[in-house]
């Protein structure tokens, strides 16, 4: 008897899954361009997958809402330096501290787009904030600042592309 | 900085004045 050859049996599973798939994708396609009411259900499902992130972008709006305001309600709590000095080095450590925080939910962002993220979404981003607005409280020109913070944000900009066509000359 | 962190931080600058101005209403009419 003879015995068949590991490399044979992973071949073959491969080439049954693949076959399936582009099997299933060909089904797929053929009852998409054939069949109404598959149609309509897609277009059912699309329309509930889409109402349901933006709810739960909305709750998540909320609840970040809510815990920015409990952290201002606890740092004015807390209170602030009094004296000028202090107030100088207080101001710097929590810019400081600001910027790291702002830095790291930036990239944080581009991880999580790519799903490799694991924190909640948007904490970093309030602990950043929450560090910006004690520099804000013991600065002198609070709204001064807010410019200046205004103006530290990396402006997109969209521009378009012309691409030429490469044609060739015709003499 | 960063957009998102921006808008946060609007946000609780403009908690903060209302709350702030809550607070000097209630001081002003004697409301603890």
């Amino acid at each position: 008897m003879s015995s068949v050859s590991t490399s044979t049996i992973v071949f073959a599973t491969v080439g049954t899954v693949a076959t399936g798939a582009l099997a299933y994708a060909v089904y797929f396609d053929y009852r998409r361009r054939h069949d109404v009411e598959f149609r309509k259900s897609l277009k059912r499902e699309s329309k509930r997958l889409a109402k349901a992130a933006k709810v739960e972008e909305e709750q998540s709006g909320l609840k970040r809402r809510h815990q920015a305001r409990r952290l201002v309600d606890e740092s004015n709590e807390e209170g602030y330096p009094q004296g000028m000095e202090e107030n100088e080095a207080f101001f710097m450590a929590q810019v400081s501290e600001g910027e790291q925080l702002s830095q790291d939910s930036m990239l944080s962002v581009h991880w999580r787009a790519l799903q490799i993220i694991t924190h909640p979404t948007g904490t970093r981003e309030i602990e950043a904030a929450l560090c910006f607005f004690k520099a804000m409280k013991v600065y002198p020109q609070p709204k001064e600042l807010m410019g200046i913070y205004d103006k530290t944000v990396p402006k997109v900009r969209r521009s378009i592309i012309i691409i030429e066509p490469c044609l060739p000359e015709l003499s | 900085m960063f957009q998102p962190v921006l808008d946060i931080l609007a946000e609780m600058v403009a908690y903060d004045r209302t709350s702030d101005a809550g607070s000097a209403t209630s001081s002003a009419a004697g409301v603890e």
